[in-house]
């Protein structure tokens, strides 16, 4: 792969007595689009922080565009735009005020103002709203002006903790145009999200639990190389059959995914149609299927013992 | 321009807080009138002069009643200029016995002395009478005199004839509302920045920390001076203080004043997690050190030594003096010098290490 | 005769100044249903279930909970909803069980009633030490299942969450969602608000609404046949105009 613009050996941070990062390492390249998934706590943010300089690492070393993280905080942060967890915008200022002022503080030429208000307009559609105060407008919309905030900065490096969360399919898919547009231009954008659809359209993703790295790859790649065979079930009335199937003896995990109940096999062995019929009905048809990112996620999370061999 | 966006900002924040600004005028305001009245406080030694033009014997037994007294030391005048001894504070008092005064005695007649009081603290002002009195009762006893012997004070007070007492009052309140309002404005806006997490976000930006720390006192420094014109002004049309002195002296010095209290209260945001941790903390660490070491109510001369010692410290006490120099004696820069020298030096130490401080959180 | 109907809205309409946030929408929820409310942001979601909360006055229009009137009787209808907002809306320096006793006290909540649920949370998520943790050290998957707990601990009826799932990983929306079919199932009704479309195709019935109205509803199978589109996610996208 060409040259890595975020590397980072064996950190390690501790809060009180949390192991929230346990020696991770991560070389990212740039024009990328890098997602970090993983449960709740398991230390994505705190990854993101320790890149952006908020926080500092118990242990490891880490470069980003060949600064130290430890040394060269300023160098870094100045190439570095963030959009944090939490909403972090000014609830008694309107929108537009808002924009202005982050427009200011991240030093854009003046004569760049317009082109940047009808480019953010264009994705957030708050131009109706400008004069709304921040803390006035829906959930949703609060996340896509801390969004567009984060948009407005022209940095090397984007980190986005959790953008989308709220946001509304619509405005997901337009966003995620916009970071593809990005990485066009050469940056470098890391993303976490509760979203595995989202997940998959990264050029490379960690998945994190516990705070270590579990697995990383390819989407792509992650799916074909995984071993265990999934299934799908259909049928008129899924929760039932569902629930039948789980209690059964079989060697399976039986879950719902929208109308279907998607099966993921225990060992490699091929599952038994026949005795699936039996318990949940000759209606039901069963395929083969490959796995989505999120049928993995669970398979990886929910896997009797799996979690502990990692530990 | 970046400064200009955070300026910018700052001022929407205060123009849409309506409660907190209302709370801000209002608060001097109804401070004022609390403490505008009665309080009764002791002293000790009072530094006077004394000259006698009578040298009889009971003038030399009035001069012992005064040296006999716990309350007043004498000092020895040296012929100096008695207005310059007040200035300079060398005396706080001083006792003229004309010539004539043992004769006037002697064949019963109506007898006065003068007596000069400082009543720049009008509190001290009154218990100096009222000590006075009794020490002249004293020389009665003294002198063995039982039945009516009209013997006089003359009492003539300097720079406060009216004796007011909020002629003292305000330039008190003026040291203590303004080191409070100025220590809260920063402390709080700053750490509500952190609870809202927009902190991370100017941390993260390009800005300079000098850009925010100048961003952040520019429109809290404007909103002080208001509020200190606003008490000023309280002051003169409610309670009829004068400002005798340069406006423009008076102004520089609240200037530095503010900035004092404002990077104070940028240092404790760069400590405080919560707006009601960053409240408190302003509040204790101001009012009460300026209201017990600056000299505002309790005399520093009556405070144990230790304490008198950290009072030197307090950037109050010598604003206060400067104040009370500007409004009520007409005092000029080189009159007031060392306290001048004092507060600025102490501000200068304050601001730097507080914005040292605050830079540093900002860029760790 | 006991109606089957657990909210009716008729021509409910909420103005902030000029803006028209919900705009004479109407809408009815059977017991029992996972009903499901879509839309794009600022759509008007959060608004409505606000004003069914009795926590916003309308503008204009009626609510009818469980046969009583939300603008006429808004104390009673408040003991029989459970209402979960967008903001995780726990105290976060309390620990859970503290936070659970709290909420017991508001609605006058039997003892034996509480312990039973403290001890029904604890076998939930498997954690033993809740009276003394921190509300804020819990995961955010955590933390929504405790927040569930406390809604549901003067039993209301009705259950109103709004983007209860937001930001939660697949687990625990999974173990989220389990729950609200339990609940279902045990004959409440629960009333989501969610910007995941596979959750939208968990729930028996939904409306989608659209700059403060109701543009579509029915059941996820009759949505996607309507527009001829095999998933939710489909729908969303023909049925809002953007
Ligand atoms: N107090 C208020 N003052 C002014 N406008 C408001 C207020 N509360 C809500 N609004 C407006 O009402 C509209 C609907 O907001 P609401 O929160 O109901 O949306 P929502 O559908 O819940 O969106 P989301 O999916 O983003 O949560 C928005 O345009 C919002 O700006
Ligand atoms: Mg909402």
């Amino acid at each position: 792969m060409s040259e890595k613009i975020i590397q980072l050996k064996n950190i390690a941070k501790r809060y009180d007595n949390i192991m929230a990062l346990d020696h991770v390492s991560v070389s990212i390249p740039h024009s990328a689009i890098i997602g970090f998934i993983g449960p709740d706590g398991a230390g994505k943010s705190t990854l993101m922080k320790i890149i952006l300089t908020l926080e500092t690492a118990d242990e490891g070393e880490g470069t980003v565009l060949g600064n130290s993280i430890e040394t060269k905080k300023r160098a870094i942060r100045r190439h570095i735009g963030y959009m944090p967890e939490i909403f972090s915008l000014y609830t008694d200022l309107s929108v537009e005020e808002n924009l202005k002022f982050f427009f200011q503080i991240y030093k854009i030429p003046k004569s760049q103002y317009k082109e940047k208000m009808e480019m953010l307009y264009g994705f957030n559609r708050l131009e109706n709203f400008k004069t709304t105060l921040a803390g006035h407008l829906s959930g949703g919309m609060k996340q896509k002006l801390a969004l567009s905030c984060a948009l407005m900065h022209d940095p090397k490096i984007l980190v986005l903790d959790e953008p989308t969360t709220g946001v509304d399919p619509v405005s997901r898919a337009e966003f995620w145009k916009m970071l593809n547009q990005l990485k066009s231009e050469g940056k470098t954008v890391l993303i976490s999200t509760p979203y595995l659809d989202e997940a998959m359209q990264c050029d490379y993703i960690y998945l994190f639990h516990q705070g270590k790295i579990l697995k990383q790859g390819l989407p792509d790649q992650i799916i074909s190389e995984y071993e265990i065979p999934f299934y799908q079930i259909e049928t008129r009335d899924p929760i039932p059959a569902m629930k039948k199937l789980q209690r059964s003896q079989l060697h399976a995990r039986f879950y719902l995914i929208g109308d279907t109940i998607h099966c993921a096999m225990l060992t490699k062995a091929e599952p038994s149609v026949l005795e699936m019929k039996k318990i949940a009905g000759n209606e039901i048809t069963i395929k083969k299927i490959t796995p989505t990112l999120e049928d993995i996620f669970l398979d990886l999370l929910e896997r009797p013992g799996e979690i502990n061999d990692v530990k | 321009m970046a400064l200009l966006g955070i300026i910018t900002k700052e001022f929407y924040h205060i123009m849409r807080d309506f409660r907190t600004l209302i709370i801000l005028f209002l608060m001097p305001l109804l401070q004022m009138i609390m403490f505008g009245y009665a309080l009764n406080l002791e002293i000790q030694k009072v530094e006077i002069t004394i000259d006698d033009f009578d040298h009889s014997e009971y003038s030399r037994q009035l001069i012992r009643a005064f040296q006999g007294s716990d309350f007043f030391e004498i000092i020895s005048d040296d012929n100096q200029d008695l207005e310059v001894q007040f200035f300079k504070r060398a005396i706080r008092g001083h006792l003229t016995i004309p010539n004539g005064f043992a004769k006037n005695m002697n064949a019963n007649q109506p007898t006065q002395v003068d007596f000069m009081i400082d009543a720049s603290n009008s509190n001290d002002a009154i218990l100096i009478e009222q000590y006075a009195m009794q020490t002249l009762l004293h020389f009665k006893e003294l002198i063995g005199v039982k039945q009516y012997v009209p013997v006089e004070i003359n009492q003539v007070f300097r720079f406060n004839p009216e004796l007011k007492s909020t002629y003292f009052m305000v330039p008190g309140l003026l040291a203590l509302l303004m080191i409070m309002i100025t220590t809260m404005l920063t402390s709080i806006t700053l750490v509500r920045e952190k609870e809202m997490g927009t902190m991370t976000l100017l941390k993260i930006s390009p800005l300079h920390s000098f850009e925010i720390i100048i961003g952040k006192v520019v429109p809290y420094l404007l909103l002080s001076l208001l509020v200190g014109t606003i008490i000023v002004l309280v002051g003169v049309i409610l309670f009829q203080v004068p400002v005798r002195g340069s406006i423009l002296l008076l102004y520089f010095f609240l200037l530095l004043y503010c900035l004092t209290g404002l990077s104070f209260g940028m240092m404790i945001s760069s400590l405080a997690k919560t707006q009601q941790v960053a409240m408190l903390f302003a509040l204790m660490s101001t009012v009460l050190p300026t209201l017990i070491l600056a000299g505002f109510i309790f005399p520093l001369a009556a405070m144990p030594k230790i304490l008198q010692y950290i009072s030197y410290i307090i950037p109050a006490r010598y604003f206060l003096i400067i104040v009370r120099g500007i409004m009520l004696k007409d005092n000029t820069f080189i009159e007031l010098l060392k306290p001048s020298l004092a507060l600025i030096g102490f501000s200068t130490i304050f601001i730097i290490v507080s914005t040292k401080k605050f830079k540093t959180y900002l860029e760790q | 005769m006991m109606s089957n109907d657990a909210l009716t809205i008729q021509n409910l309409t909420k103005k902030f100044g000029t803006f028209t946030a919900v705009d004479n929408i109407s809408l009815t929820v059977k017991k029992g249903e996972v009903f499901g409310f879509l839309g794009a942001n600022g759509a008007g979601k959060t608004t409505t279930i606000r004003m069914i909360c009795a926590l916003l006055e309308p503008t204009s229009g009626e609510i009818e909970l469980d046969g009583l009137s939300v603008l006429r009787q808004p104390e009673e209808v408040k003991m029989r909803i459970g209402y979960m907002s967008q903001k995780f809306s726990l105290y976060q320096d309390l620990t859970p069980f503290e936070n659970m006793e709290f909420f017991s006290e508001i609605y006058n909540v039997a003892p034996e009633k509480l312990a039973e649920e403290k001890e029904n949370l604890a076998a939930e998520l498997k954690l033993n030490n809740l009276d003394n943790i921190l509300t804020k050290e819990l995961p955010l998957g955590y933390k929504q299942r405790l927040a569930l707990r406390t809604t549901l601990i003067h039993d209301p009826p009705i259950l109103f969450l709004d983007e209860a799932t937001s930001g939660v990983d697949p687990v625990g929306r999974r173990q989220f969602w389990d729950q609200i079919y339990e609940l279902s199932a045990a004959g409440k009704t629960v009333f989501v608000t969610t910007h995941y479309m596979d959750e939208a195709e968990y729930c028996h019935r939904l409306s989608i609404m659209d700059k403060g109205k109701i543009v579509q509803t029915g059941t996820p199978a009759e949505l996607k046949d309507k527009f001829d589109v095999s998933s939710m996610q489909d729908v969303f996208l023909q049925a809002i105009q953007y």
